[in-house]
């Protein structure tokens, strides 16, 4: 039987969000939108080996190239993930500067 | 009953906050010290973005005249061989930008994002021994764009507004 993107990306969808517990919201859109590219994808390379367009060694180094690129969309979560703590941070350090640089007579909050 | 702060340290929940409050008093007794805003990751780089947008342009163009080489009968010019040049080329950009990015402190993501780009070319060379299809290219394409563009995406996002 040929193969479905959604009957792909429900799976995969909910093994990552279970994986990812707590996380999981906060990366749903960008992840969910990864999987769907993957599913395209294993879809693509069953109908070209059903086909005959590519070989067996191809399948496999495209399904291989597909985890690569979908790890670069996790890593790519993670920076924004780190970007967002990072300026949620600086923006509380910000609120409370002047407070504090006055209160200590120099500039200890640049 | 109050519980000081020490005794609240030692239970479950206690030993879990006590490590946060540890934490938290570190980083700001690092910023005292430094005076500085917290950083976590590499600063936006433009010439990232550049670079790996002109890898991905050059990226695009190669496996788009290879499929038409293919599609128009003209296998011989799809060889390993007659490629060699241009993936030299491309190993050495690409190495390039990885040891720049790896001098570039807290930029470990984006070291990983390419090295995996640079797995992924590996794997286009060794199927161009084998000998490419059209539609093996037009999914290499695909993919090779989805991991362009996460570099890409993960660089943007540091830019500060």
């Amino acid at each position: 039987m040929a193969l479905d993107i959604d009957s792909l990306v429900r799976p995969m969808v909910q093994a990552a969000s279970a994986s990812l517990g707590k996380t999981w919201p906060g990366v749903a859109k960008y992840a969910t939108q990864q999987f769907e590219y993957t599913a395209t994808t294993l879809v693509m390379i069953e109908e070209d080996s059903t086909a005959g367009t590519i070989t067996q060694a191809q399948a496999q180094s495209l399904l291989d190239a597909q985890k690569l690129a979908t790890q670069n969309v996790m890593l790519a979560l993670q920076t924004m993930s780190l970007v967002a703590i990072q300026n949620a941070i600086n923006a509380a350090l910000g609120a409370i500067k002047t407070a504090v640089n006055t209160a200590v007579g120099f500039t200890l909050i640049a | 009953m109050r519980v000081s702060f020490a005794n609240r340290a030692t239970t479950g929940a206690g030993v879990r906050s006590f490590t946060l409050a540890r934490i938290l008093l570190l980083s700001l007794m690092s910023l005292a010290a430094t005076g500085c805003t917290v950083s976590l990751v590499a600063p936006y780089d433009e010439t990232t973005v550049t670079s790996v947008t002109d890898l991905l342009k050059r990226t695009d163009m190669f496996l788009i005249q290879q499929q038409s080489l293919l599609d128009s009968g003209q296998q011989s010019k799809t060889t390993y061989e007659n490629n060699k040049a241009w993936y030299d080329q491309t190993e050495v950009d690409l190495n390039a930008i990885i040891i720049r990015a790896q001098a570039i402190p807290k930029n470990d993501t984006t070291v990983k994002q390419l090295k995996n780009l640079e797995a992924a070319l590996q794997g286009v060379i060794d199927n161009n021994k084998a000998g490419f299809t059209s539609e093996y290219l037009a999914l290499e394409r695909r993919i090779v764009d989805q991991a362009i563009g996460a570099i890409l995406a993960a660089e943007f996002s540091k830019k500060q507004p």
